[in-house]
């Protein structure tokens, strides 16, 4: 007789919780996690079959001649391909690794064999111009760049090496150094790596003068970069991002992200991940990106975002908007007069609009199915068509504002509040003063 | 003969049939560590597979010292 194993089911259950986890955190890197983390399902699954002979055998039923049936083993044996399959692509996606061709990693090949971490100081300097440009290649680890008033491109920092004992870390220590090339008004910072098997990852400080453009490649780590006048580009794969007061237009393209922040940026800003697409003409204020939001407080248009799935708020912003929204709520509050054309697409999700109170505007908004409440007053109307709405109106002369929602309520109101709250407080600030 | 041994005291079943069936869950269980020690620790698949086989000969082992008892 062969009695039914609870790791059928369970193994049901674990992909189906997986795959909706991913439906509803799609921001979340899931492959990564199944990358990393597959080799437990082979043991709780043992430990499970483990449990449940144990369990027969306590409560006297006949045990099984073989614990893991045939077909069981060529789950595991595709199991075992499809997860060392996805753990090298995303190690090679990561570049966390020092050599370079990708066989030679496979696990069976048996080069890998790091134990412990061993720290080296980093430091190097170089002689600049006013506003160099300069160009940081990728490096595995954390990056902070300051701006400050100086005419060296100073470095510095810790690098960990990952070696099975202290020669070889000493090896790749005096076989990777990171050096400054180039002259004056261009350079290039780079780790130098010599042949080794070592995985090396930096913490790193720089100091540069305050005119110079910056441009990063990234395979991992955070990046923060503060008060520079030059362009700034950041490029690749980055955990956390943050980038505030810089003068000149601001790219960044990266592959994932953790948090972003972006906070008072003169110039051009263009942001890129794989799920979300963005540009504005300047960041006074400040913009926060996480895997769930995007929040803007603050902005100068034109400006344009697309994202497949996060709650958009965005407060405090001037000149035309144009929001197209796949998965999420959308909250605008311009809160600056006069107000500029505003066109936003929700594929599914609630929109949220506050004006302020005496601007003069033209508005359309339609929902396929869900709601619009009118918090407009006179000038404007509600149409029903079965569970499509939609309003129409205008008040006074203005930009035309159009919403399109095709799962979700609409909501449009009138703020109480001309002033923002933070230009409120300061007239109190010299009060107390 | 099964019987006998679970009438006469509580150990459940006789040993030998115990180790082949739990054979397959360890084997498996010792493969998800050394995948899972190659990620995480850094200790390579590639150095550490011959515990495999050591782990599958003790078995053996096990299950052929359990058979052959009274």
């Amino acid at each position: 007789m062969r009695r039914p194993s609870l790791v059928a089911p369970l193994l049901l259950i674990a992909l189906g919780a997986l795959f909706l986890a991913r439906n509803l955190y799609p921001n979340l890197p899931f492959g990564e996690y199944v990358a990393r983390y597959w080799p437990y399902i082979l043991i709780v699954w043992g430990a499970v079959r483990i449990g449940e002979i144990c369990y027969w055998a306590l409560t006297s039923k006949p045990l099984p001649a073989r614990g893991v049936s045939g077909g069981e083993w060529v789950l595991v044996i595709f199991l075992c391909l499809i997860g060392t399959g996805m753990h090298v692509a995303q190690r090679d996606f990561s570049g966390g690794w020092v050599t370079s061709s990708p066989w030679v990693r496979l696990p069976w090949a048996g080069i890998q064999g790091f134990g412990e971490r061993y720290d080296y100081p980093v430091s190097a300097e170089k002689a600049s111009s006013k506003t160099p440009r300069i160009v940081i290649e990728d490096f595995r680890g954390n990056l902070q760049i300051t701006g400050s008033d100086t005419d060296v491109v100073k470095v510095t920092g810790r690098k960990s090496i990952r070696a099975m004992e202290k020669n070889g870390a000493e090896r790749a220590d005096r076989n990777s150094v990171f050096e400054i090339t180039g002259d004056t008004n261009e350079m290039t910072l780079r780790l130098r790596e010599g042949a080794g098997f070592a995985r090396i990852s930096s913490a790193l400080e720089m100091t540069v003068p305050k005119g110079a453009s910056l441009e990063a490649k990234r395979r991992d780590g955070a990046v923060h970069i503060s008060n520079v006048q030059g362009a700034v580009a950041v490029s690749g794969r980055v955990a956390d991002l943050d980038v505030h007061d810089v003068g000149g237009p601001v790219t960044i393209d990266v592959n994932f992200a953790g948090d972003v922040q972006l906070k008072n940026l003169a110039n051009a800003v263009r942001l890129k991940t794989p799920r979300t697409e963005f540009s504005a003409a300047g960041v006074p204020g400040e913009i926060h990106v996480d895997s769930g939001d995007f929040k803007v407080d603050g902005l100068t248009g034109p400006a344009r975002l697309s994202s497949r799935s996060r709650d958009v708020h965005m407060r405090d912003f001037r000149n035309a908007l144009e929001i197209d929204l796949e998965r999420g709520d959308l909250n605008l509050e311009p809160l600056q007069l006069p107000l500029a054309r505003i066109q936003a697409t929700v594929r599914s999700g609630d929109v949220n609009v506050v004006l302020p109170e005496n601007a003069g505007f033209s508005m359309k908004a339609t929902t396929k199915s869900g709601e619009i409440s009118n918090g407009l007053g006179a000038g404007f109307k509600v149409d029903s068509d079965g569970r499509k709405q939609t309003l129409q109106g205008a008040t006074g002369t203005g930009p035309e504002i159009t919403l399109e929602v095709e799962r979700g309520n609409v909501s449009v109101s009138r703020g109480s509040n001309k002033l923002p709250a933070k230009e409120v407080a300061h007239p109190l600030e010299t009060i107390n003063q | 003969m099964d019987t006998d041994v679970r009438s006469n005291n509580n150990v459940p079943v006789a040993r030998a049939p115990f180790v082949a069936a739990i054979r397959g869950p360890v084997i498996m269980i010792v493969l998800g560590v050394l995948f899972a020690l190659d990620y995480s620790a850094g200790i390579g698949f590639g150095k550490t597979w011959p515990i495999l086989l050591i782990v599958a000969g003790l078995l053996h082992l096990i299950g052929r010292a359990g058979a052959g008892q009274p």
